[in-house]
C-alpha cells in the first residue's frame, strides 16, 4: 500500500483518479461486492479538523459509486463521541441471468408472470397436452437478460456520552436496506423445476444502547436492543412455465375419509413463503467485581424475546381447482414465537505469579413458543391436497379413493437449552512458559430433535512459550466425547418417516474428537521472523450407521517476514489444507403395498443378509468420500522512500482448491462400526470405477498488484496501480459445460427445469488506476 | 487502494494539535515527566503517542491526564538516573499477565470489559500481541499489522485463507472485519461472537431474514448455522461446508431420492444428467430450507 503522509494539523488526505479495466469472463464475479466499472473515482476523503476542545473527523471512499461509504466523526476527549456512517454493499452475482418472468412486487401476494402469449403456446386450453418441447425455443426468443444483483445500504449513528468518568451511555442506531433479488427455487414436481428471481426488498432497523457504571473494583453494565426486520415480499406466486392450466385429475381426491371430490394433480401457479418479518428485543445485564488475589467474578444475564409480525397463514394453494377440497387450517395466523434466555458467570483468579484458574458457567436457552401446528393435509406443489404425512414409506402426495389418512402431522418447534461449564488452569513457572489443562462440559437438550439430549465432555491442554525475543510457541490438544441415545420411541419414528434408523444427524450424533494446534515463530532478529503452524483434528461419529462417519482436517502453513529497513518490508506464506468426509447411506425405495414392514421386521432382516426388502438391504449401502485440498500462497513487498520520492509495493497471492468426490459401495475398508452388517453391494449405480468419481471441483484465483508512487512534493504524490485477477473454475453443478440454461430429462428429451443461468464462470480482469495522493 | 474507514465507528484519527505542555513532574513519587523521557524516547514520543487518544489530556482516563509516559511505563526517576540498571515496563517483551494488567487499567470497559478469562487472555495473548501503540501500521486500532486481515492472519491462516474461496463475507473487498463478528477482546457468546447469546443468534443479526420464528423450522439451522454453512468461506456455493447433494445427505438417508447415488452419470451435461444434482441441487425445490410459514411447508418445498 502506498504510504500516506502523516497529517498536519487542520488538514485531510484525498485519493482521487481515474480507473480502466479490461475483463474478459464473468464480470460479476470479479466485482461481487465492489463496483469496478471505469471512469474518475474518489478512492479515499479524509478530513480532521479541530476547534475548541473538539475533533472532527469525516470520510469518504468510493464516493458515487455502489460500494460508497461515508463517515463522520465528533469527539470531545473524555466526554462525547458521536459517529454517523453511510455504507453501501453490492452484490453482483450474475450478468448473464435470463428469464421468461416478469415481476410485480408491488401486488400481494406479488407474482412473477410469463407473459400469456408464450403460455398459450405451451397450452392453448385447459384440454389440450402441454407442449413443454417448445420451451427451450420459447425461452431463447423471449427470455429477458437481467443482472442478478442485490445491495445492503446500511446507515448508523451512535454516540457514547461519559457523563461523568465513571459512567458512560452508549446507544447505537442503524437501519438496513436490503434490495434486489436473489436466484430461487421453485418446484412444480419431481420433473418441474423452476428457478425464478426472488424479490428482496428488506428493510432492518436496530437499536442498541447500554449503560454502563465502573468504579473502583465494580463494574455494572444494563443494556437493551431491538432488531426490527420487515420483508415487502413474504409470498410469492409464480406462473408454472410447464403448462398454463390447472391439470383435472383422471380420478377423484380424497377430502375426508370417505369423502371423494373432483381435483386437480398440476398447477398453473404456485405460492411460495418467503422470508417472514419479525422483531426481536433483548435486555441484558452486567455486573462485574474485582476481588482479592486479583480475581474478577462477572456475570451476564439476558432475556430475549423473538416474535413474527402476525402475519397471516396463507392459502393452502392458489390452484383455483383445488381450493373447494381444501379444509379450513388448524388457526388462522402463524403465531410464531420464541424466548431466549442467557447467562455467564465468570471467575477469573491469579491467585500467585505462578498459577491462574478461570470457571466459566453459561446457559442457553431458546424457548421456542410457536404453537404446534396440526396438518391435516398436504398440498404439494400447489397440486391436489393429499394426506398430511411425514412419510415417504406409505405417504402419498396425491391421496386416491381408498387412502388411509393418518394425520394430522405436527409441526415441531425447535427448542434448545444448553449449559456450558468450563475450567482451566494455567500455571506459569518462568515468565516465558505457561502450561495449561482446561476441561468443559457441555450438556444440550432440544425439543423435536432425534437426539434429545446430548452431553459432550472436552479436556484439552496448553503449552506456550511467549514473550522472549527469539522464539514462540503456542501448542493445544483437545480431546473431546460428545455422547447421546436414540431411544426406541425415536428410531421407530424414524423409520416410520422413511429415514434409516440407524441415521445420526451429524451436529448432535455421538462424536469423539481430536485437535492439535501448533503454532511457533522463530525470531533470529528484530527484523526476520519465520512461522510454522500445524492444524490437524478427527471427528470420529461412533454410532452412525448412517450419515456423516467421520471428517478430518490438517492445515500446515509456513511464512517468513523480513523487514532489513525501515524502507523496505518483504513477507510471504504458504498453507496447505486438506479436509476429509466419509459419509454413508443406503439407496433403497420404499416399501409399498405388499412388502411394507413393520419396525420389528425391519430389524430381523437388518441382522440377515436379506435382500428382500431394500430399506433393510445392507447389500444397497454406500458412501461418498469427499476431499478437499486448497493450497494458498501470498507474497508481499513494499519499497519505500526509493530516492525520497518513489514508493513501490507488490503483492501477489494465489488460492487453489481441489473437491474430488468418489463414491464406494459395499464395506468401506477400516470403517465397519460393530452393529454393522458387511456385504458386497449389489448397487447397479457407480458400476464403473469412472462412474464412481464425480469429476472434480476446482477454482483458482490468483490475484496480483503492483502500487507505484511518486511524491512530488511532502505532501502530494501521483501513482499508479495495477491488479490482475483471475479466477478459473470447473464445477460439476455450476459451470456453463454443466449447467445449461434449460436442463432436459435424461430419457425423453423433455425439459424439466427452467434455470436462470447463474453459473461459476472465470474472468481475467486487468484494472489499472492513475491516482493523486494529497 | 488504501484504508477503508471501518464499519462501526468511523477512523480514529491523529490529534490536530499539539498537546498543552506536560504538567510539572510530581515530587516524591519518582516520576519525571513527558518531557523528560522524550530527551531519549523522542521517536516513541512522536510515533504513537502525540496526537493519538493516549495524548489526549483532555480525557481524564488519558495516561496524558495522568503520568503521561510513566502511566504505563513506571515511574521513570530511578531509570532516569541508572537506565541500564533500573529498566522500565517492557510491555513488548514483559509477561503476559504483566501486559495485560498494565493496558486493562484503563482498558477495562466496553470493549474490553471481558477480556479477563476470554480465550485469547487465557491463551497467554497479551494487548501487545496484537497492537502496538509506537509502533503500530494500521490506520486505527494501533495494530501490529497494516489490516485485521493480515494481524489475525498471524495465528488463523487457515480462516483468513477461506476468505480467498468462491463463496465468501465481503471481508476481502473491505467491507466486513474479522471484528464485525468477532469480539477479540471477550464476548458472553460463543467464540467470541460479538452480538446475541447463540451463534444463530450472531448470523441472523444481519441476515435477519432467516431467524424466523417458522411454523415449520429446519431445526440444524436454528441450533447452528455452521452445521451447513462455512462464514469464513468455503469453495462451494452459498458458503456451504460441502457441495450439495451430499452435504445434505449427510443428514438425510430416507428412502428414494435422499439416498440416491448420483454418480458421475448424473451429472455433467450428458443427456443421464439429474437435476437433482444441478445448480441449487437439493435447495431447487426445498427452498425454504432455513424453514417455511407455507402450512404445507413441511418438507421446504414451499
Amino acid at each position: 500500500q502506498a504510504t500516506v503522509p502523516a497529517t498536519p494539523p487542520g488538514t485531510g488526505t484525498i485519493d482521487v483518479g481515474i480507473r480502466g479495466t479490461g475483463l474478459s469472463g464473468d464480470a460479476a464475479r470479479y466485482e461481487r461486492y465492489r463496483d469496478l466499472r471505469n471512469g474518475p473515482f474518489l478512492e479515499g476523503l479524509r478530513w480532521d479538523v479541530e476547534k475548541s476542545d473538539w475533533r472532527l473527523n469525516v470520510g469518504a471512499d468510493h464516493a458515487g459509486w455502489r460500494d460508497q461509504r461515508f463517515g463522520a466523526r465528533a469527539t470531545k476527549p473524555g466526554r462525547v463521541k458521536a459517529w454517523f456512517l453511510w455504507d453501501q454493499i453490492p452484490m453482483l452475482m450474475a450478468t448473464s441471468t435470463r428469464t421468461l418472468f416478469v415481476e410485480d412486487f408491488t401486488t400481494e401476494p406479488s407474482a412473477l408472470t410469463i407473459d400469456p402469449a408464450i403460455r398459450a403456446q405451451i397450452q392453448a386450453s385447459a384440454s389440450a397436452t402441454p407442449n413443454v418441447s417448445l420451451l427451450p425455443a420459447l425461452f431463447g426468443d423471449n427470455a429477458v437478460g437481467f443482472d442478478t444483483r442485490g445491495r445492503r445500504h446500511i446507515a448508523q449513528g451512535g454516540f457514547e456520552y461519559i457523563a461523568t468518568p465513571d459512567f458512560t451511555l452508549r446507544a447505537v442506531y442503524q437501519r438496513t436496506d436490503r434490495q434486489g433479488v436473489i436466484p430461487y427455487g421453485a418446484s412444480f414436481g419431481h420433473s418441474s423445476l423452476v428457478e425464478f428471481p426472488a424479490p428482496i426488498k428488506h428493510t432492518l432497523n436496530e437499536f442498541d444502547s447500554s449503560a454502563e457504571f465502573s468504579r473502583d473494583r465494580f463494574l455494572l453494565r444494563a443494556g437493551y436492543s431491538g432488531s426490527w426486520f420487515h420483508n415487502d415480499n413474504t409470498t410469492a406466486a409464480i406462473d408454472n412455465p410447464f403448462r398454463s392450466f390447472d391439470a383435472l385429475a383422471s380420478g377423484n381426491c380424497t377430502v375426508a375419509p370417505g369423502v371423494t371430490a373432483p381435483c386437480s394433480s398440476a398447477p398453473a401457479r404456485g405460492q411460495l413463503s418467503l422470508s417472514p418479518s419479525s422483531a426481536s428485543f433483548t435486555v441484558s445485564g452486567l455486573a462485574s467485581v474485582k476481588l482479592p488475589s486479583r480475581s474478577r467474578l462477572t456475570w451476564y444475564v439476558s432475556v430475549g424475546s423473538l416474535k413474527d409480525a402476525g402475519d397471516a397463514l396463507m392459502a393452502q394453494t392458489i390452484n383455483a381447482a383445488n381450493t373447494t377440497l381444501i379444509r379450513p387450517l388448524e388457526r388462522t395466523h402463524v403465531e410464531g414465537e420464541a424466548r431466549t434466555f442467557s447467562t455467564n458467570l465468570n471467575l477469573v483468579s491469579r491467585p500467585s505469579r505462578y498459577v491462574d484458574f478461570s470457571m466459566r458457567f453459561r446457559t442457553y436457552d431458546y424457548d421456542n413458543r410457536t404453537p404446534e401446528f396440526a396438518l391435516t393435509q398436504r398440498v404439494a406443489y400447489d397440486n391436489a391436497p393429499g394426506v398430511g404425512s411425514y412419510s415417504t414409506l406409505g405417504g402419498q402426495s396425491l391421496c386416491p379413493v381408498g387412502c388411509v389418512i393418518t394425520g394430522p402431522v405436527h409441526s415441531e418447534p425447535f427448542g434448545v437449552v444448553r449449559h456450558t461449564l468450563d475450567f482451566d488452569v494455567r500455571v506459569t513457572p518462568m515468565t516465558a512458559v505457561a502450561a495449561g489443562i482446561g476441561f468443559t462440559r457441555l450438556s444440550e437438550e432440544r425439543s423435536h430433535r432425534f437426539f434429545e439430549s446430548t452431553t459432550e465432555n472436552l479436556l484439552r491442554v496448553t503449552f506456550d512459550s511467549v514473550g522472549n525475543q527469539w522464539f514462540s510457541l503456542r501448542t493445544k490438544y483437545e480431546h473431546a466425547e460428545r455422547r447421546g441415545d436414540v431411544t426406541e420411541e425415536a428410531s421407530r419414528e424414524l423409520f416410520n418417516i422413511g429415514e434409516q434408523p440407524g441415521i445420526r444427524q451429524f451436529d448432535i450424533a455421538s462424536r469423539d474428537r481430536d485437535r492439535v494446534t501448533i503454532l511457533g515463530a522463530v525470531m533470529p532478529r528484530a527484523d526476520l521472523s519465520f512461522t510454522a503452524s500445524v492444524a490437524a483434528g478427527k471427528d470420529d461419529y461412533t454410532q452412525s450407521l448412517f450419515g456423516l462417519r467421520d471428517n478430518t482436517h490438517r492445515v500446515y502453513s509456513v511464512g517468513a517476514d523480513a523487514t532489513p529497513s525501515e524502507q523496505f518490508n518483504v513477507g510471504l506464506s504458504y498453507s496447505f489444507e486438506r479436509y476429509k468426509a466419509l459419509s454413508r447411506s443406503r439407496q433403497a425405495s420404499p416399501p409399498t403395498g405388499a412388502s411394507t414392514i413393520s419396525y420389528e421386521t425391519f430389524l430381523q432382516l437388518s441382522q440377515l443378509t436379506s435382500t428382500t426388502v431394500q430399506v433393510a438391504d445392507a447389500s444397497r449401502n454406500w458412501a461418498s468420500n469427499g476431499t478437499d485440498r486448497v493450497h494458498s500462497f501470498v507474497m508481499s513487498a513494499a519499497v519505500t522512500k526509493i530516492a525520497d520520492k518513489v514508493d513501490l509495493d507488490f503483492s501477489y497471492d494465489t488460492n487453489r482448491s481441489e473437491g474430488i468426490y468418489n463414491y464406494i459401495t459395499g464395506p468401506v475398508a477400516d470403517r465397519t462400526l460393530p452393529d454393522e452388517v458387511v456385504v458386497d453391494t449389489t448397487l447397479t449405480n457407480c458400476n464403473t470405477p469412472d462412474n464412481c468419481k464425480l469429476p472434480p471441483v476446482t477454482s483458482r484465483l490468483d490475484r496480483g498488484t503492483v502500487g507505484l508512487t511518486y511524491w512530488i512534493s511532502q505532501r502530494v504524490g501521483v501513482g499508479m496501480t495495477y491488479w490482475h485477477e483471475r479466477y478459473r473454475v470447473t464445477d460439476f453443478t455450476l459451470d456453463a459445460e454443466s449447467s445449461p440454461v434449460l436442463v432436459r430429462s435424461n430419457t425423453s428429451n423433455v425439459p424439466v427445469a427452467v434455470l436462470l443461468g447463474y453459473l461459476y464462470r472465470p474472468y481475467t480482469a486487468n484494472t489499472v488506476w492513475g491516482r493523486l495522493f494529497v | 487502494p488504501s484504508g477503508r474507514l471501518e464499519a462501526s465507528p468511523p477512523a480514529e484519527k491523529p490529534a490536530l494539535t499539539q498537546n498543552p505542555p506536560q504538567a510539572a513532574p510530581q515530587a516524591g513519587v519518582g516520576y519525571v515527566g513527558e518531557d523528560t523521557c522524550a530527551t531519549c524516547h523522542e521517536a516513541q514520543q512522536q510515533k504513537g503517542y502525540k496526537g493519538t487518544p493516549h495524548s489526549a489530556k483532555a480525557d481524564p482516563r488519558s495516561p496524558a491526564a495522568k503520568q503521561s509516559c510513566e502511566t504505563c511505563h513506571g515511574p521513570g526517576a530511578k531509570h532516569v538516573e541508572d537506565p541500564a540498571a533500573n529498566k522500565l515496563k517492557n510491555l513488548k517483551t514483559g509477561s503476559a499477565t504483566m501486559i495485560n494488567e498494565t493496558c486493562t487499567t484503563c482498558h477495562n470497559r466496553g470493549e474490553h470489559a471481558l477480556w479477563d478469562g476470554s480465550q485469547h487472555e487465557t491463551r497467554n495473548l497479551s494487548c501487545t500481541t496484537c497492537h502496538s501503540v509506537h509502533a503500530a501500521k494500521s490506520e486505527k486500532f494501533q495494530l501490529k499489522e497494516a489490516s485485521q486481515r493480515e494481524l489475525c492472519a498471524t495465528c488463523h491462516r487457515d480462516k483468513i485463507a477461506k476468505l480467498d474461496r468462491s463463496g465468501h463475507m465481503p471481508v476481502r473487498e473491505g467491507k466486513m472485519t474479522c471484528t464485525s463478528c468477532h469480539n477479540v477482546h471477550g464476548a458472553t457468546n460463543t467464540r467470541l461472537l460479538r452480538k446475541g447469546d447463540s451463534v444463530a443468534e450472531l448470523c441472523t443479526s444481519c441476515h435477519a431474514d432467516k431467524r424466523g420464528p417458522y411454523l415449520w423450522e429446519h431445526a440444524p439451522g436454528r441450533d447452528g448455522c455452521v452445521t451447513c454453512h462455512d462464514p469464513h468461506g468455503s469453495s462451494n456455493e452459498r458458503m456451504l461446508v460441502a457441495k450439495p447433494p451430499l452435504l445434505c445427505q449427510r443428514c438425510h438417508v430416507a428412502t428414494r431420492h435422499p439416498s440416491t447415488i448420483y454418480d458421475a452419470q448424473a451429472v455433467g451435461s450428458a443427456s443421464s444428467a439429474s437435476i437433482r444434482v444441478y445448480a441449487r441441487s437439493c435447495v431447487a425445490c426445498h427452498s425454504a430450507i432455513h424453514g417455511s410459514n407455507h402450512p404445507s411447508g413441511q418438507r421446504f418445498i414451499r
